[in-house]
């Protein structure tokens, strides 16, 4: 016997009564109509990630602009907006894109009661951007902010990733002493640009 | 409306004053009280200590003593709660469930089946209260603050009513005082630790006395004030509450 | 890493003797309880969430064998490799295989306490295989060669000028400089290093989902993520308990997970790896290791529902005050003791008695796991199975015998008392724990059953 056949056979083999699943019901709104927005861009921030609210696609190519200026390697993802240049990076080696300093991509959806964007491997070009650089800078539309997380699973298409993930600021570690630090491994700023035009 | 006084054995034996200040509220309540004098020990110490097992003999005794009466009331949380949750007799099963259905703590019983919260008392003291965790926890005489909930306490709502007294909670007001039983022998350092730390909230609040629903908590802490000289006083909530000073 | 083998009361007693730093521990645990009361509030129908989280794992335990089938074939459709240990040693066995296949010799390891468990980073180091623990907390106690303290915060015994010398010691970083920023950026440099020559990454997993073959693993420091996509290879090690039925279910659990651990509403990454890229391989290893043997005792099945949070560690009076090491496992505090004497009643007899009993844990935990249930249950079974020292048993039948009996409990308490008032020497003495920090009551010329026998029998 394989130690499948052994580990299902013992599992079998216990006297269980099948508990039901139980019905979900989505919770209520939370504390009134709070604007989905405002709550959003403080968790963002609460994490230690810079909220850009209200924000157009003229104010994120200005921003893209001045750390092009820095001479700092840039990646950027996001479609009709300036030094869009992912395709020069895509078919490089994970190993390779160590030097990048400020990856650029475009989210999903944010989630207002926490702060997290979520983003999958087909907005990243290459899954290993968003944790290798120094600055992570995500793009999300005003429309696409939804209440919580099981709204977010809702919303969430059932498209075939292979990797998805939810970010919700800065890395961080408080590891030593209970101290907080932010820039563990992954990016050290991060900045939500929230599109309220299209 | 018979009820049986049901006295912790340490409570019998080292603060009679407990159970006289409970048998004495009672009875200024308008209650016919009994205390059954061949009533022992509910048999928590060495259920918790894993010995359940020999508990069969306690179980007995008390059934025995307790089977007539319509209400049992104990001023201590942790032995209603071992008795609700642990009397068990194969040959008095009836005589058990009757027990476990109708064994109160005292606040709970003023609160709950008496509807009583005002006892016309005076205590012109500061007071620190210490709610012992079987009481809070497994009988739910108040909030925790572990869950997410909307305050209340029985034992508060009594001693609101006191006249001239000044209720002070500690900050971790739900915290254990590290009695636990065989627990304050077995595992000494944490045990003294855990009591160090609640007096010492207590004396930051400067109190003049730590009250609370159960003996054992208050015996582990005077323990350790009388032996840190500390001037704070240990006094069961059923003395406050029975306090008829001027 | 071996476990000391301390009684816990021995450790624990030990851990105290260093009172600032004791105080120090109980008072940072005592803090991240704070924090995760504060975000729980912040959560309207909070312990309706634990009590859907509850239902949702008693359910998927009640039909594990279904769910396990139904992710291994889910995941295998699209490429992920599952394999199934039953125990520690085929768990490396299998992990090493993987490894060598690649003639892979360097890994990077995100935290995984089944990992741990399963004392993999000495078993690939005899076997010529260097492992990296990426996660911070991790990678600090791994250089000092020591085991974690605590499932989430594992350095959390550990004060910054420790965390200073160990890295000067073994990374040459600056000596004396025990500013957390500086020694977080040095490790980040160090393990950037790793992170860039490894040739595989191994993480756990935080849940996996049958319906779709997916595994989610939430991190703060990007550390998993890192490794995975910057490796060819992925190897998951996950308990056979971490499943849960559909993706939806995922909305409940991470909204309980980071709030009961730390207080945050989420962590920073929460990543969802659903296949393997191509070219790439991504294996899932499925853990046995004494799991079926919890769930086959109906008293301690629900154990399993654990979500690995640390908030019953956080929570507890007695973990904040004894360190993690005291208990002498891979997983400490209130759920290791209820996990632990599964897999070894002997060695683990101590720890379900390193309790009062008082019950935050079981009101803590997002599960509603009835850890304190558990404990007293796990009492019970360890004195009836010889766990006890004969002395123990003995005085424990003869206390029940004296305090059953009318006459026996009368005399006894009057000689106690007697004692305590005539002859305290007998008690008052290094030989009494009791007596060590504490006064014993004072006995009062009457007990009440004398009193009311006197004034009021008559009534």
């Amino acid at each position: 016997m394989n130690s499948r056949e052994k580990i299902l056979q013992d599992i079998d083999a216990i006297a269980m009564g099948k508990i039901p699943l139980p019905v979900f019901v989505m919770p209520s709104e939370q504390s009134g109509s709070t604007n989905l927005v405002s709550l959003f861009k403080e968790k963002v921030q609460a994490a230690g990630g810079i909220a850009h609210e209200s924000a157009t696609i003229k104010e994120l190519n200005e921003f893209i602009k001045e750390i092009v200026d820095k001479g700092t390697l840039l990646i950027n993802a996001v479609r009709h907006t300036v030094h869009y240049n992912i395709e020069e990076y895509i078919h490089l080696e994970s190993k390779e894109l160590e030097a990048v300093h400020t990856v650029i991509l475009t989210a999903l959806m944010g989630v207002a009661e926490n702060g997290a964007l979520w983003l999958t491997d087909k907005e990243m070009g290459n899954p290993v951007l968003p944790f290798i650089c120094e600055e992570l800078v995500l793009v999300v539309r005003k429309t696409d902010i939804v209440s919580n997380m099981h709204e977010a699973y809702v919303k969430m298409e059932e498209e075939h990733h292979s990797f998805g993930v939810f970010i919700a600021g800065p890395s961080k570690t408080a590891d030593i002493e209970q101290s907080l630090v932010i820039g563990a491994h992954g990016a050290k700023t991060f900045h939500v640009f929230i599109i309220s035009n299209e | 409306m018979k009820i049986g006084l049901f006295i912790p054995c340490y409570v019998d034996q080292f603060y009679p004053k407990a159970a006289m200040a409970t048998l004495d509220l009672l009875k200024h309540l308008g209650c016919d009280v009994v205390y059954p004098m061949q009533q022992t020990c509910c048999g928590q110490p060495m259920a918790n200590a894993g010995f359940s097992s020999f508990g069969k003999d306690c179980n007995r005794n008390v059934i025995k003593n307790f089977k007539n009466f319509d209400y049992i009331v104990s001023p201590s949380g942790s032995c209603v709660l071992h008795i609700k949750e642990h009397l068990h007799d194969e040959l008095f099963k009836e005589e058990a469930n009757h027990i476990c259905s109708y064994i109160f703590e005292l606040s709970e019983f003023l609160t709950d089946v008496l509807h009583k919260t005002d006892l016309s008392a005076c205590f012109p003291h500061r007071v620190g209260l210490h709610i012992g965790c079987h009481a809070q926890r497994g009988l739910h005489i108040s909030s925790m603050s572990e869950r997410m909930e909307p305050f209340f306490s029985k034992t508060e709502q009594l001693l609101d009513k006191v006249k001239a007294i000044e209720v002070i909670k500690s900050k971790r007001w739900d915290e254990c005082c590290g009695f636990g039983g065989t627990f304050s022998v077995a595992e000494e350092a944490v045990s003294v630790r855990m009591g160090l730390d609640r007096v010492e909230e207590h004396n930051a609040n400067k109190v003049d006395y730590i009250t609370g629903t159960d003996m054992s908590c208050l015996m582990h802490l005077e323990g350790i004030i009388r032996r840190q000289k500390h001037q704070v006083k240990i006094i069961h909530l059923a003395e406050i509450l029975n306090s008829r000073e001027a | 890493m071996k476990h000391n083998s301390k009684h816990h009361s021995d450790a624990a007693a030990a851990f105290l003797k260093d009172a600032e730093r004791a105080k120090w521990h109980d008072e940072t645990l005592w803090f991240v309880r704070v924090k995760r009361d504060q975000s729980a509030q912040d959560v309207s129908g909070w312990e309706e969430l634990r009590e859907q989280a509850s239902q949702v794992k008693a359910h998927t335990l009640s039909d594990l064998g279904t769910y396990l089938k139904q992710f291994e074939k889910n995941a295998s459709l699209k490429g992920i490799q599952i394999h199934w240990a039953e125990d520690a040693r085929q768990h490396n066995d299998i992990v090493f295989s993987i490894l060598n296949r690649h003639n892979i010799k360097q890994v990077v390891k995100s935290k995984s306490m089944l990992t741990e468990e399963c004392h993999l980073n000495q078993y690939l180091k005899d076997k010529g295989v260097e492992v990296i623990d990426t996660d911070l907390g991790e990678f600090i106690v791994q250089l000092r060669q020591e085991p974690p303290s605590h499932i989430v915060l594992p350095a959390i015994h550990l004060k910054r000028q420790d965390v200073s010398n160990t890295f000067h010691c073994a990374l040459q970083s600056e000596i004396g400089n025990s500013d957390p920023f500086y020694l977080a950026g040095y490790a980040r440099k160090v393990l950037r290093h790793k992170f860039l020559s490894s040739g595989a990454a191994i993480t756990g997993v935080n849940f996996a989902v049958a319906e779709t073959g997916n595994i989610v693993v939430c991190t703060n420091e990007g550390n998993a993520d890192l490794g995975v996509h910057l490796n060819k290879v992925h190897i998951a090690s996950m308990g056979i308990e971490k499943l849960i039925p559909k993706t939806e279910h995922l909305g409940v659990f991470l909204r309980l997970l980071a709030r009961s651990a730390t207080g945050q509403p989420i962590t920073i990454y929460t990543s969802h790896f659903q296949a393997p890229l191509p070219g790439h391989e991504m294996h899932i290893i499925l853990v046995d290791n004494g799991r079926t043997k919890q769930l086959a005792r109906e008293e301690f099945r629900n154990s399993l529902k654990c979500i690995r949070c640390g908030a019953c560690f956080n929570t507890c009076p007695v973990y904040r005050r004894s360190g993690g090491h005291s208990y002498h496992n891979t997983v400490a505090g209130p759920i290791g003791s209820i996990l632990a004497p599964n897999f070894d009643m002997h060695a683990n007899a101590d720890l379900p008695f390193a309790s009062t009993l008082c019950g935050s844990c079981t009101n803590i935990c997002p599960v509603k796991i009835n850890i304190h249930d558990q404990l007293w249950n796990w009492r019970q079974i360890l004195m009836k199975e010889r766990y006890a020292p004969a002395s123990k048993k003995i005085s424990m039948k003869l206390m029940s015998m004296v305090l059953s009996k009318p006459v026996l409990y009368k005399i006894s308490t009057s000689i106690l008392r007697s004692i305590l008032k005539n002859f305290p020497f007998i008690l008052n003495n290094r030989f009494n724990p009791w007596f060590k920090n504490r006064e014993h009551p004072q006995p009062p010329v009457q007990s009440f059953r004398e009193w009311y026998k006197q004034n009021r029998n008559h009534e």
